[in-house]
């Protein structure tokens, strides 16, 4: 009966994982690597030596190999699980339920389609050559980066989603021109999700261990005649106890 | 791989390449009749994307790579989706890419390409509806999955070929609460992810409303064509999957001309019917605001969550 | 009737009762709230008429029409009722667990309704009892509702939804409580939605408000 109760909670929870996992993948590769630069640091960034690359392009190409033939580490997994849930090369099924997932296929499949569609675009758009426009920006002039969402932005409203799980902290300054409170100079806005477990667990639990030891300090002042003494109480209520219960 | 996959292999993406546009200019027509407009007929969106085609390729400045691959990835995963998934035909072309995992997680890489382009424009737009399509396909597709996780239990298989013929095989588990939850929970996560009303307006160009429409600003011409016909296709694949899932009747299981001619009508007709409903309810509902989108999707995760509990407990 | 299609057709009905419950803790519009109510009595009106195709009992027919006609169609009536005179408060509109919440609590209810009713089910393993946890999910999302709603209204929502789901539950273990008992519990039912019409009313009428919160007044 656990089974039965624990699967749906299961399939919730791996469900609503891959959901967020996908939104997570948006907000780290699109903010982290398609945005305009916001410092002058970032502005001047430029590609590391190709030795610093090779090592992170072996990483890569191990992660490419994995995603598309996971059949490979099989072997080596097996010995540590004793039975096998998956089987099979480039197609994988499962064992106990009939289902089969090919990333390879998948992806070949994928790469067909993605020529197909560009040799017939390239068949039916005209044959003028792209050319460079200026981004739509409501006829106000170029948008500076200031002006982009940020990581913070672009998670809003997904963290304003699961306001009460993750309780995040909201901070908002606003200063003023000394001339005119209605003028204002500028806004900060910070926002912080700390980590509920560690503030709601690990915290009173290591304040119990500290109090714990401040308790204890007050025993062990130092003195040896009152650890010898320690030893001595134990030894005699232990025979009295032994006295009294026999 | 049978003969019947081939066939439904190439079928398939033919039809839906070519009815998705005259789908959503049926449902545009239905809308502008209801609303007492004479409307512009079912073939624009064809003229539209015709015009779009001819005219000249765009590059907004400071955009990359991501911006100009993202209507292809979006169009090519949604084109393996109509080869590979049971619209005409039971069989599939490519067996293991049918597989509903497989399916959900290839039209969710389409909603991510289309994303990161929105977010490589670096305008205030794009960053926008980057930010609201994936709050919304963070909540649509743990539905989706659940939904049809749910169907598949008591088939054993997560295969959508599968699913749909032993539905076939046993008609009276249509009606079964499983069946009655997962296509409510469904049917609200597909109108959340084409972007349909009350979740987003596809014709609204209000900074304040936009979702998807945000996200493709800066397209233009081939580009922007690509875009419009991806979202067309992903709608018909959409009511395919939920009309097939349901109601699978008529559907190809043989390779012989007149069982694929019936498949390719029932089809036709079925998602025209669903179309015609979801135009003709679009008309009495307005936009919720974005903030309660959340509570819409919460409801069909519950729902989606009930059809699982009760795919094992009323077994 | 067929076995197989009796089976469908009663876990249709369970899945429709489930349905409503869900959709009554979803929505805020009162008025909707209502049909969804009547919606439930139909679909309990139709679970017991399938036991009764099935038992070919005329006892259990006479009841599901009962059923029908207190569940469907007089309480939602009395209900709309009570609503007409509301005047202005026609939303539910801030109740004390949000709507989001109050779904994944009502998903964690399930699961607890599924646990707790294992045993009963195993006493006698039959197409109708293993849809036992349905009636005891519609018991809990009633009472669930009756805890965090502010309206008096949908307070009496909840309350005849926990009503509801012990019926049900009655009908799918025993296969009818007798006609006599199914009568007795129906007319207190409609008693209670009576008196507690009568307290809405009174209640408007003293705090120009349905909010039962204002009744924490009464202490001071």
């Amino acid at each position: 009966m656990a089974a039965t109760v624990a699967m749906p909670v299961a399939v919730a929870a791996v469900a609503l994982t891959a959901g967020l996992a996908v939104a997570t993948f948006v907000k780290a590769f699109g903010v982290g690597f398609l945005a305009k630069p916001r410092s002058e640091a970032a502005m001047a960034a430029h590609e590391s030596p190709s030795t610093m690359l090779a090592g992170m392009g072996v990483a890569g190409l191990a992660c490419v190999v994995l995603a598309l033939w996971p059949a490979g580490i099989l072997p080596a997994v097996r010995a540590a699980v004793g039975e096998a849930a998956v089987s099979g090369e480039v197609t994988l099924r499962l064992t106990h339920v009939t289902g089969a997932l090919s990333p390879l296929l998948l992806t070949l499949g994928l790469v067909v389609a993605l020529v197909v569609v560009a040799g017939v675009v390239r068949l039916a758009a005209t044959r003028r050559a792209r050319r460079e426009a200026r981004l739509w920006d409501c006829g106000g002039g170029p948008m500076s980066a200031r002006m982009e969402y940020t990581a913070t932005s672009f998670a809003e409203p997904l963290q304003r989603v699961f306001d009460d799980v993750v309780q995040p902290e909201l901070d908002v300054d606003v200063s003023h021109h000394e001339e005119s409170r209605y003028l204002v100079r500028a806004v900060a806005y910070r926002r912080k999700v700390p980590d509920r477990i560690e503030r709601r667990l690990y915290g009173p639990v290591l304040d119990m261990i500290a109090a714990w030891g401040r308790a204890g300090r007050g025993l062990a002042p130092g003195s040896v005649h009152r650890y010898l003494g320690y030893g001595f109480y134990a030894v005699c209520g232990l025979l009295i106890l032994l006295t009294v219960t026999r | 791989m049978s003969a019947l996959g081939v066939v439904g292999g190439v079928v398939q993406p033919v039809l839906i390449v070519a009815g998705s546009p005259l789908l959503v200019g049926l449902m545009r027509q239905v809308r502008a009749r209801l609303e007492g407009r004479a409307g512009a007929g079912v073939a624009q969106p064809w003229r539209d994307l015709r015009k779009l085609m001819r005219k000249e390729q765009i590059t907004p400045r400071g955009t990359s790579e991501v911006f100009r691959l993202a209507p292809l990835v979006l169009v090519a995963t949604t084109l393996v989706v109509a080869v590979v998934a049971p619209f005409v035909t039971t069989d599939s072309a490519l067996d293991p890419a049918a597989d509903l995992f497989a399916v959900v997680a290839l039209l969710a890489l389409g909603a991510v390409a289309l994303a990161l382009a929105g977010l490589d424009t670096g305008t205030a737009f794009g960053g926008m509806g980057a930010s609201r399509e994936m709050t919304i396909l963070a909540l649509v597709e743990p539905t989706l999955l659940v939904a049809i996780f749910a169907l598949s239990v008591r088939v054993g298989s997560t295969n959508l070929g599968a699913i749909v013929s032993s539905t076939l095989d046993d008609p009276a588990r249509v009606i079964s609460p499983v069946s009655l939850l997962a296509a409510v929970a469904l049917i609200l996560v597909i109108i959340a992810e084409t972007g349909r009303l009350p979740v987003d307006n596809p014709s609204t160009h209000l900074e304040l409303t936009m979702v998807h429409e945000a996200m493709v600003l800066e397209y233009a011409g081939p580009d922007l064509a690509l875009v419009e016909l991806a979202s067309a296709m992903r709608l018909s694949v959409f009511l395919g999957l939920l009309a097939n899932l349901f109601l699978p009747w008529g559907i190809a299981a043989t390779a012989t001309p007149v069982a694929l001619l019936v498949g390719i009508l029932a089809l036709v007709v079925k998602v025209g019917v669903l179309g015609v409903l979801l135009a003709a309810g679009e008309v009495f509902v307005a936009k919720l605001r974005l903030f309660r989108v959340p509570e819409l999707l919460a409801g069909s995760f519950l729902l989606a969550l009930l059809a699982v509990a009760a795919s094992f407990f009323l077994v | 009737m067929s076995e197989s299609l009796y089976v469908q057709l009663l876990y249709l009905a369970c899945g429709a009762l489930l349905l409503t419950a869900v959709l009554v803790l979803w929505l805020r519009e009162l008025v909707v709230i209502i049909r969804m109510f009547a919606l439930q009595g139909a679909a309990l009106a139709a679970l017991v008429g399938v036991l009764a195709a099935h038992e070919n009992s005329g006892e259990l027919w006479a009841v599901a029409v009962g059923v029908l006609v207190l569940r469907a169609g007089v309480l939602p009536y009395l209900l709309r009722r009570t609503l007409a005179g509301a005047g202005e408060a026609r939303r539910e509109t801030s109740p004390l667990v949000n709507v989001a919440s109050s779904l994944l609590a009502a998903a964690a209810l399930t699961l607890l309704a599924y646990a707790v009713s294992q045993p009963l089910v195993a006493l006698a393993p039959s197409a109708a009892t293993q849809a036992i946890p349905v009636g005891v999910t519609v018991v809990l999302i009633g009472f669930f509702v009756l805890v965090t709603r502010r309206r008096a209204l949908s307070q009496l929502v909840g309350f005849l939804l926990m009503d509801n789901g012990i019926t049900a539950v009655g009908f799918l273990t025993t296969i009818g409580v007798g006609l006599v008992v199914e009568l007795g519990v129906s007319l207190d039912v409609l008693l209670a939605v009576l008196v507690l019409q009568i307290l809405t009313t009174r209640m408007r009428e003293t705090f120009g408000d349905t909010d039962l919160d204002e009744l924490r007044e009464l202490r001071d």
